[in-house]
């Protein structure tokens, strides 16, 4: 066998084997450790890792040597498209890739997965931050008031209902409405979902506001064009470019 | 270790603080008021430090690094007090008016200074303690003497650093900022593009504020000059009675002067400067400057451009009001001397005409 096909067989914690091609698998600094100072020819073991994760985790380091070796003709917004898709999982498997990723120590992938959790984050108030993590509220309620009073300063700058503002109209990220009904409009912003209160009120309000979070450079750019169409009271469309300031 | 208890518990703090190292500084702080593990890892300097940098380069140069973090809590402190802007709020009507200090030295304050061109930053600056227009003399007497009479005087702070003095022709080692857009819009692009930050910091009580609206509240071309423009930054600060200025309030102007070299659009800043005034136009001088930059300090803060760009306008119209008012007082004072002089003429014609 030439070098350019040698085989790892990496075993997880429920017993499966895989065998993959030795680039894919010492994306991975730690198989690369043990497939170096190890002995090349047995099994590794991964131990925190299960199927289901490894297996992923594989078709990513997969795609990612692939594209860097230009066996597939993929673009990078296409790699980036790629990516984004690739972390729309429940939570419990996204901190599994996680815990994989820092086990396995594959900088990329725990790159990508930290700036997810992160994205799932941003411009939430902390009660929604509570309900998205199932985060058990251990305050007291003087210890609550303390420590809200201390980070008052943020809490203009939060999403929530009738709380967000559209700012500024500019050229480089986009929002794009989901859902328009008589009574509220979402519209997507840097994948934050902004709820506004009244369609009434919207259509009425000459500057609508926003407070848009720093731009993180994970964020998918899907390129559309800008729109506002004020159709009677019932509908609004709203398709935004706008720019992440301060 | 402690673990959280929720799904986020199966993740080590390291990579907890990974993830909130991505945040931005309102979500950090929301995240703190989740629960007090969270709160632990979002209390960590190194996180705000990273924040304050990025957000004010000026935060990250050699000369800003003792000033900051020698208090404790400081780089968050600092980030929750000069990230809103200060805002003239009505509805906030118990106005927190700190106990002045005896004397508020210049010295006490720090200033750091960023300006931005499309979201990045063409120059930063810090002073430590406010730099007067007067230069103090060695001598005490003479100090005291000079200190009395800059306190006096209109007040007015100039940073040397960022000022381009002796300007040559050709290349003097600046990296010049070149703006994008035609030659018959650079009003509109410095208004969208450029952003200013002067952020004041109290050393010794560790509070902080920004004095500047981050957008400009008002571009103008000179004329009269050969590609100059003037940009207005500030704030409007409620202010004490005592200090008896009419409507109690006080503007901080900062006032940008900067060339456009017309051909290439390259940008060049000539003067960064920044006043009080007083809702008549009349400069405040040293004395009550200083109580008043103290004062910005404990102002309230809005997140909300639209609120404070509100207040601003609403300070120009009182501005407005007052000299219209004061036209009038002359007006009528001309028409009832006009009156006067008539009267006493045809008095004085009535009784020279029957001789």
């Amino acid at each position: 066998m030439g070098s350019t096909s040698t085989k790892i067989k990496l075993r997880t914690s429920d017993q499966k084997v895989f065998e993959v091609e030795k680039a894919v698998a010492v994306q991975s600094q730690t198989i690369k450790y043990i497939y170096e100072n190890g002995c090349p020819d047995s099994v590794i073991h991964v131990h925190s890792v299960s199927g289901d994760i490894l297996s992923k985790i594989l078709d990513y380091c997969k795609k990612h040597v692939n594209s860097a070796a230009g066996k597939e003709d993929i673009s990078p917004e296409e790699l980036y498209e790629w990516d984004a898709n690739f972390v729309k999982v429940d939570q419990n498997t996204l901190f599994d890739l996680i815990l994989a990723a820092n086990c396995l120590k594959i900088e990329s992938l725990l790159d990508l997965t930290c700036q997810t959790v992160a994205n799932m984050i941003k411009g939430k108030r902390p009660e929604e931050i509570r309900t998205t993590f199932n985060i058990k509220n251990d305050y007291t309620i003087e210890a609550e008031e303390a420590v809200r009073r201390e980070n008052k300063w943020a809490f203009d700058m939060l999403g929530g209902v009738g709380t967000m503002v559209i700012e500024e109209l500019a050229d480089d990220t986009m929002s794009k409405c989901v859902t328009n009904t008589k009574s509220r409009v979402c519209v997507i912003a840097a994948n934050q979902i902004v709820m506004m209160r009244s369609i009434s009120k919207l259509a009425n309000k000459k500057s609508i506001d926003v407070y848009k979070q720093p731009q993180n450079p994970t964020t998918p750019r899907i390129k559309e064009s800008v729109k506002q169409r004020n159709v009677g009271t019932g509908f609004i469309e709203l398709f935004f470019h706008f720019k992440c300031k301060m | 270790m402690e673990h959280l208890q929720c799904d986020l518990k199966c993740l080590s703090r390291d990579i907890l603080a990974d993830i909130m190292a991505r945040l931005d500084g309102s979500t950090l702080a929301s995240a703190a008021c989740t629960c007090s593990d969270l709160r632990g890892i979002a209390r960590n300097q190194r996180l705000w430090k990273q924040l304050c940098n990025s957000t004010w380069p000026s935060t990250a140069l050699d000369e800003a690094q003792h000033l900051i973090s020698s208090s404790t809590d400081g780089f968050r402190r600092f980030y929750a007090d000069s990230y809103p802007l200060i805002s003239n709020d009505h509805k906030d009507a118990n106005n927190y008016f700190p106990i002045q200090p005896t004397l508020i030295s210049p010295s006490n304050f720090a200033l750091f200074i960023d300006v931005y061109y499309r979201e990045k930053c063409i120059t930063s600056s810090v002073l430590d303690g406010i730099p007067m227009e007067t230069d103090f003399g060695q001598d005490d007497d003479t100090t005291t003497g000079l200190m009395s009479w800059v306190l006096n005087c209109p007040f007015k702070v100039v940073p040397s650093d960022i000022n381009d003095e002796d300007i040559e022709d050709g290349d003097d080692g600046h990296d010049f900022v070149s703006l994008v857009g035609k030659a018959d819009d650079r009003c509109n692009e410095l208004k969208e593009g450029i952003r200013l930050s002067w952020v004041l910091l109290d050393k010794k009580r560790g509070k902080a504020g920004n004095l500047s609206s981050w957008k400009p509240l008002s571009v103008k071309k000179i004329w009269a000059s050969n590609g100059d423009y003037i940009l207005h930054f500030g704030c409007i600060i409620p202010v004490q009675e005592s200090l008896q200025l009419p409507h109690n309030l006080a503007k901080c102007l900062i006032v940008a002067r900067c060339n456009i070299e017309e051909k290439r659009g390259y940008l060049r800043w000539k003067e960064v400067s920044m006043h009080i005034e007083d809702t008549s136009g009349a400069y405040v001088n040293g004395g009550k400057s200083l109580i008043i930059l103290n004062q910005a300090l404990y102002c309230s803060r809005s997140n909300n451009r639209h609120a404070v760009e509100k207040g601003y306008i609403q300070f120009e119209g009182r501005k407005q009001e007052i000299i219209r008012k004061k036209k009038l007082e002359e007006t009528l004072a001309d028409w009832l001397c006009i009156s006067f002089e008539v009267v006493i003429l045809l008095i004085l014609g009535y009784r020279i005409l029957p001789i």
